[in-house]
This record gives C-alpha cells, structure tokens and sequence, in this order.
C-alpha cells in the first residue's frame, strides 16, 4: 500500500467511531482492520467520497426502478440498501452452516414428534401443557405426517452477535420467513453499481436459491406424482412482501395464485387458468395459517382457499411450510431448542440461544420484572419486530400497562436480555460509520438435506446506536458475503448462469479447445451514398 | 402448466397491452388535436375542448357550466387522476396490473413499465416548464420501448397473446377515436396531414396515394389500409390472430369474440368508398361497440376467476 493510500484510507475511516463496548465486524478490539474485510476496506478507499455517494445514490434509483420494495400502511417503499457489503469470514461461516443446519434438523424432529405421539413429554424433557397451550399449536395438523417428512421447507434463523463476539440465535422463523428476496436483489444490485469490490475476493453465490427452493418444493410433492405443479400462493399486491412473492415465483418459473385462483374440488386442489382448472399439487404458501383455509381456521378469510386443509391431510396436496409450525417457533419453545438438539439429536449444540426469562416461571417472572426497564419483551406469537417492547426506550406507562399483560398472562411473553450486538462499517451521511447488524440465514430443506444459502440478509439499524433493524423502523440491508470460498465444501454443481471465480482447471481448457474456422465478417449494406438515389 | 395462464394473470396482461396502448393513443390524439387548434384559425377552443371530451368518453360528469376549454380539456387527459383516463391513469394501471404479475414479464419489460411510472410526476412539473408537447414526446418514447420490449423479449406464447390481443383492440378503438376528434369534414389539407402525421402514416400514405392528398383517401388509409400497422383493420386482423392461437386446440368450435371482431372487420372491409365518408360516424361506432363487445367475449371466456367470493358469499347468506 503507497502512502497516499494509506492516508485516504484513514480519512475513510475517521469518523468510523466504533463503539469499544461492542463487538465490531470490521475493526479489532486494537483498531486492525480484520483480516476477511481487508479487501473490502481498501477498495473502499480507492474511491473518492463524492463517487461512493454517487454510487450510493445509484443503487437507491436501480431498486426504485425494478420496484425492490416492501409495503408500509399501503404505501410502496424502496428497502434502502446499503453500499458497504458485510463480509463474514468463512470459517465462522461454516460454524453458522452447521449450526443453522442442525437447529433445522432438530426442528423437524421436534414437529414431527409433538404432532404424533409426543416422545418429548414422555421424557420430560418439554412439560406437555406449553406445547398444546401455545397459540402455534394447530389441532387439524395433529396426526397428519406429510409424504417426504418435511414441515419445515424454508427456515429463517435470527442470528445476532454477543458483546464478546459470540453468535447467538435470536429467534427461529419456520412458518412464512421472508426476505430472501433481498439477498437476490441486493447481490445484483451491488455487482452492477460497485464491481470494484467484487474483484478482490472470492465470494460464495447466492444465485442459486431459487433452484434449491423448487427442488425441495417438488419433492414435497404428494407420493406417486411424478410431474408436480408447483404454485406460490400469495395474499395480493397489498402484502408487503409482494416483491420477494412475484421475485420468487419468477426464478422458480411457477404461477404466483391469490386465494381466489384456486378452488378445492373432492379434496384436490386446482388453480383456474384459461385452458380450465388444472390440478396443483404444491402450495409454497406465504400466507399465514389463519387466514389459509376459512373452513379451518378465520371464516372471514378471504386470502386462503376454503378446504385446503383437508386436501392436504387426503395427501393430494403439500402444503410448504407446513400447517402447525408455529409451535416450534413459539418463543417459549425456542428456551427448549439447545434441549431438543441434544435429545432429539445427540449433538451439542453448535449455537447458543440468548439469555431468555420464562415467565411462567414464577421465580423467572420475578427477576425478570424487577429488572424490566432493562429486558427486551416479546409476545411468543410474534415475528417482525411487531409488539416489541424495549426496555431502556420504554415509556413508564407502557412498561406499566406491559407489566398489567404478563402478570395476566405469562405464558403469552418471554423477556430477553438487551443484547447490544455487533456493528460493521454502514455509509450514512457521506462517511462511514459503524451502525448495529443483526444476520438471517436461510435454510432449505428437501428431505435429504438441509442446504443454507451462504450469506443471508443482513438487516443494519441506520440510526447511530439504533437497534431495531427492520425496515418499517428506517432499518436497511447489506449485500453479504461469505468470504473465501473454500474447495466444494458445501457446494453443489453451480447452477447456469453463474459464474464462479475458478479459472477452468487446464486440462479442460486444452482438451475442449479446437482450432477453428475464424468467423466470417459480418454482413454490410451499401456505403453511405452508394444505393441512396 | 407450461402453454396455459392463470386467468387472472391473463386478465392483467390483456389490459397492460390495453393500458399502453391507450396511452400512446391519447398522446397521439392530443398532438393533433393541439397542433390543429394552434395551426388552423378561428377555432372555437371550448367547442373542440368538448368534442375530445365526448370522443375520449369522459364527456359525462362535466356540467355545461363546467365547459372547459381545449387546454383545460388536454391538462385533463394528460394528467387526470381518473384510471384509464388519462395518459397518466393509463401508465399508472398498466404498471399496477404489471406489477400483479411481474413474475410472468421479462425484467426488462417490468422495469421499463415501472419507470415510467416512477417519473410521471417529476415529468408533469417538467411538462410545466417545458410544454404539454414535451410530455407527449415522452409518453411516445416510453410506450416506444415498452412495446419494443414487448417484441424483443417475450415469448410467443399466451403472455404475449393476451398482451398483443389488448394492444391491438384497443388500437383499432384509438383509431376510431382519432378519427372522430376532428371534424372531417372541414378539414383543409394541412388539417388531414396532421391526421396522418399523428400516427406517423404520413409518408406511408403519400407513398401509396402518390402524394396526392385527399380526405377520402385519407379517411380509407386510416381506416382499413392493409398494410399500415395503426389502421382499424391492420388492428383486427391481428386480434383476430391472437384470438384464434389463444383458442389453439378448441379453434373448430364457434368463438363469440373472434365472430364479433369479424363481424366489424368485414364492415370495415366491404364498404364501397365512396360511402365511406358518409357512413364514417356509424362505421366508428359500430367499431367501438365491437371492441367492448369483443372484450366482454373474451372476458367471460378466459378471465373468470372469482371462486372464492362466491364462497364467501353464500357464506354470508
């Protein structure tokens, strides 16, 4: 690095102001540059100021444009991206893959037990009475084992990093997790607008995704169906995670239906198009379990399908993810996760929970309400940031009125400590500053194996010091990156059209290449003048 | 389900060609209509505000003491809230219905769609400054490109069917209205080459007329030329193409929509011209009336989709 480099890459960094009491994803606790962001940072400091900027501007018209948004009270919002990538080291990388792999694992084991004969409660391990009092539990999924076993199609696990560095599982998300769809776009977006970052390092693909997603999806497919329909069943234009909808439905090349396309006739379920009703035998539903079949579940929906339900227990039709999920990700039954790995799997588990008070616990509840304004309170239904009560930024009343809802009804929250988690480096107002990160890894299970796409979407709370990162709280994203890739490790045959960034092995270069017929010119009309007349 | 669509999401593609199309007509209608009133003197600007009111079927809802005239009228197609209406409700519920089904349209295609509504209105306060004729340039452009997308990046399959047979009704509609927003009959010479420019037929016309310019010609190039894509009967004969691959497998059976555009196109193509003048008011309105009844046709037969209300319903009962 020449000196004048070196100089632009410190004012880069001056006003950076990392906080030394959290962990920080780019610089070390003695003011290094981590090895896995070196690339990053000095392609970074290539640039002029004026031209990330430009470029961070850019990128926010390229998502307005392809209508990258997400829908707040019926409005259209573009999700801001962020022009600095988070990078995550690929050894630390394998140990999320592994982690997030084995939670998935246990998961399902965990659902397909408590919807049939309950081993778990036999063995003490989970008391019976939270299971069956918990408002994911869903009686019309109980003895029903769907064809190839899996409930749990698409997983999307909240990771945040502790104070000291250390990954810890927020919260799982195992009925509707969305958000991949930025992780797509973001990828694209990036590459496009800020190729000079991409030149330094390998980076693991995320383009791939779809061709998991639909794998999985078809061979959840009811048994003896060889060539299933597959369709996405959405709520409408109004949700607001249409885009990731129709993006999806898009790179899987299957139909995006609204309630209203489908109808249930003799417990098969068929989609109206204009050669007739034809028959569809996988639903990847983002809709939620109440609003999925009025017969079922709300008589007022009109999102779902009436009958459904029932067509799916007569296994003519999968549904993905599976009707009842919502037990396993009751934040309650989340406490019991590190239990269910062990018991279910024999393993230990590779990530931590974080420290979680169960107030149906009486001598729990007590601590954890005397130190109220200090704990994070959660409903155990809830997901998305809605509901969320944050200690130190609560009002006196709303922690009063909170404190009224627990005591009537413990088993409807769980309290967690604040867990102030780590920052990576976030352009905000013409400099680089470091804001709060939290990472969700998506998790693909087909039957045979759990794949998790490398990366993730990383959510960065943009207010300094903020940590709320959801983007209807002016929360964004990162393109994020898992660093150096290494030799096949968890990586199937790349799909088509993507690029990796081997040079082809020389064998196959020298044996593939032939001399050829150089082309002929190409084809030209008259010159200028010639047949004008 | 590789060749077949969701009804609703045929439903969409048809109007999305509708939409585009209408926009793109209104704009070329508009340019005539002022480039006329601009062009020719003594020309009475409530009475032509009025007729293109009447012809663009927005006349109802507008008292007599309301009378606007030619510029509050354009103002009004140009940027009016209602959809459909305007250029500007046009483009907005092409990319509403777009984007209900982006995932069946070519990226390129949805961005471009989308654009285009993004900078609608940073296009009006500009259209402030600049001109309405800067505004109408723009629209061209961009329905240019849309429907150049539209034939470089979709496959022939139903998507664009749909797309193409509501591109083509509601182009041969336009026609009809761009005939009717002029007064024909009074036209000077300079007043039909405007006509024609308005669609870019006018060297296509001189060509084939040998540069003689006369309202009978005119009226008949418009109307039913064989060969140039903006006629009346270029536009049905395309629908009818549309109607009869999207049919496919079930064509021997009587189809009502592609018997109603016939039914037109034969009028159209049968009249002696000498009538052609004479009958031109029942010839446009039998047009229209076609292209609604077609539409209906080909609603009632593909786009029904309304299970679950139904259920719902009853449920009510």
């Amino acid at each position: 690095m020449t000196a004048a480099e070196s100089k632009r890459s410190e004012t880069l960094l001056d006003d950076y102001g990392a906080d030394e009491s959290v962990y920080d994803e780019m610089v070390a606790a003695d003011g290094g540059v981590r090895t896995h962001y070196l690339e990053v940072e000095a392609a970074l400091s290539k640039l002029a100021t004026s031209d990330i900027a430009d470029r961070s501007e850019r990128l926010a018209r390229a998502f307005r444009d392809q209508g990258v948004t997400f829908d707040l009270d019926g409005e259209e919002r573009p999700f801001p991206l962020d022009v600095v990538p988070r990078v995550i080291d690929s050894d630390e990388w394998e140990l999320i893959e592994t982690g997030v792999a084995q939670r998935v694992r246990a998961l399902e084991a965990f659902l397909a037990d408590v919807y049939a004969e309950g081993r778990i409660f036999s063995a003490g391990v989970v008391p019976r009475g939270l299971v069956v009092s918990s408002p994911g539990f869903a009686r019309p999924a109980h003895g029903f084992a769907p064809p190839n076993g899996v409930r749990i199609h698409v997983a999307g696990i909240d990771i945040l990093r502790d104070e000291d560095g250390r990954l810890r599982v927020l919260e799982d998300n195992l009925r509707c997790p969305s958000g991949v769809s930025y992780v797509l776009a973001n990828r694209r977006a990036l590459a496009r607008i800020l190729p000079e970052l991409f030149t330094g390092q390998p980076i693991r693909p995320v383009s791939e995704y779809p061709a998991r997603l639909i794998e999985a999806l078809r061979a959840a497919a009811p048994r003896g169906v060889r060539e299933p329909t597959v369709v996405m069943l959405t709520p409408g234009v109004f949700n607001s995670a249409f885009y990731e909808h129709a993006l999806l439905a898009r790179l899987m090349g299957i139909e995006l239906a609204e309630g209203r396309d489908l109808v249930c006739r003799g417990d098969n379920l068929y989609v109206r198009t204009t050669d007739g009703d034809v028959r569809v035998h996988v639903v990847y539903r983002r809709i939620d379990d109440d609003y999925l079949d009025p017969l079922q579940f709300r008589p007022d929906s009109v999102l779902g399908c009436p009958g459904i339900l029932n067509a799916a227990r007569a296994g003519r039709v999968a549904i993905a993810n599976a009707v009842g999920n919502g037990i396993a990700d009751d934040k309650l039954v989340y406490c019991y996760v590190p239990d269910m790995i062990r018991f279910y799997l024999g393993e230990d588990p590779v990530l931590d929970n974080v420290e979680t008070f169960q107030l149906v616990d009486d001598a729990q509840r007590d601590e954890a309400l005397k130190r109220m304004g200090e704990l994070v309170w959660k409903r155990v239904d809830g997901s998305g940031g809605k509901d969320l009560v944050i200690g130190p930024l609560a009002t006196p009343s709303e922690l009063r009125g909170l404190r009224d809802e627990v005591e009537a009804r413990p088993r409807s929250f769980i309290a967690q400590r604040l867990v102030r988690f780590s920052t990576a480096p976030t352009w905000v107002g013409n400099s680089v500053v470091a804001r709060h990160v939290d990472l969700r890894p998506f998790a693909v299970n087909d039957g045979d194996r759990v794949w998790v796409l490398p990366g993730g979407l990383t959510r960065v709370a943009l207010r300094a010091g903020g940590l709320v990162v959801n983007s209807s709280q002016g929360g964004g994203s990162k393109d994020t990156w898992v660093a150096g890739s290494s030799p096949s490790e968890g990586l199937r045959e790349p799909p088509e059209g993507t690029t990796t960034r081997h040079a082809a092995p020389d064998h196959i270069a020298s044996a593939d290449w032939q001399p050829r017929q150089p082309a002929p010119p190409m084809d030209r009309g008259p010159a200028a003048g010639g047949a004008q007349q | 389900m590789p060749s077949v669509l969701l009804s609703r999401v045929a439903e969409s593609l048809f109007w999305i060609g509708r939409y585009v199309e209408r926009a793109e007509g209104t704009a070329r209608i508009l340019d005539v209509v002022v480039h006329h009133a601009l062009e020719e003197r003594g020309v009475d600007p409530y009475g032509m505000g009025g007729r293109l009111l009447e012809v663009m079927g927005v006349a109802a809802g507008m008292t007599d003491s309301s009378r606007p005239d030619l510029a509050e009228v354009a103002e009004l197609l140009s940027f009016g809230a209602g959809v459909g209406t305007s250029i500007a409700g046009s483009l907005e519920a092409a990319r509403d219905n777009a984007r209900a089904v982006r995932h069946v349209l070519p990226t390129e295609l949805w961005e471009r769609l989308n654009s285009t509504w993004v900078a609608l209105a940073a296009r009006r306060t500009l259209a402030q400054r600049r001109g309405s004729g800067a505004y109408l340039g723009w629209v061209k452009d961009q329905t240019a490109a849309i429907t150049g997308l539209v034939d470089t990046t979709m496959s022939r399959d139903q998507t664009w069917l749909f797309l193409t047979l509501g591109r083509a009704l509601e182009r041969a509609d336009v026609s009809a209205r761009l005939l009717g927003s002029l007064p024909i009959d009074d036209l000077t010479e300079s007043g039909l080459v405007t006509l024609l420019r308005s669609c870019g037929g006018h060297e296509p016309y001189l060509r084939q007329a040998n540069g003689v310019i006369e309202r009978e010609g005119v009226v008949d190039f418009l109307l039913r030329d064989r060969l140039f894509p903006r006629s009346a009967l270029r536009s049905l004969t395309v629908a009818v193409e549309c109607v009869e691959q999207i049919g496919g497998a079930h064509a021997q059976g009587w189809d009502e929509a592609r018997g109603v555009i016939g039914m037109v196109r034969a009028e159209l193509e049968y009249i002696p011209p000498s009538a052609l003048l004479v009958r031109l008011p029942q010839l446009l309105s039998s047009l229209h009336r076609g292209c609604t009844a077609a539409s209906d046709k080909i609603a009632e037969r593909y786009f029904t989709h309304s299970y679950a209300t139904e259920w719902h319903e009853r449920a009510q009962v």
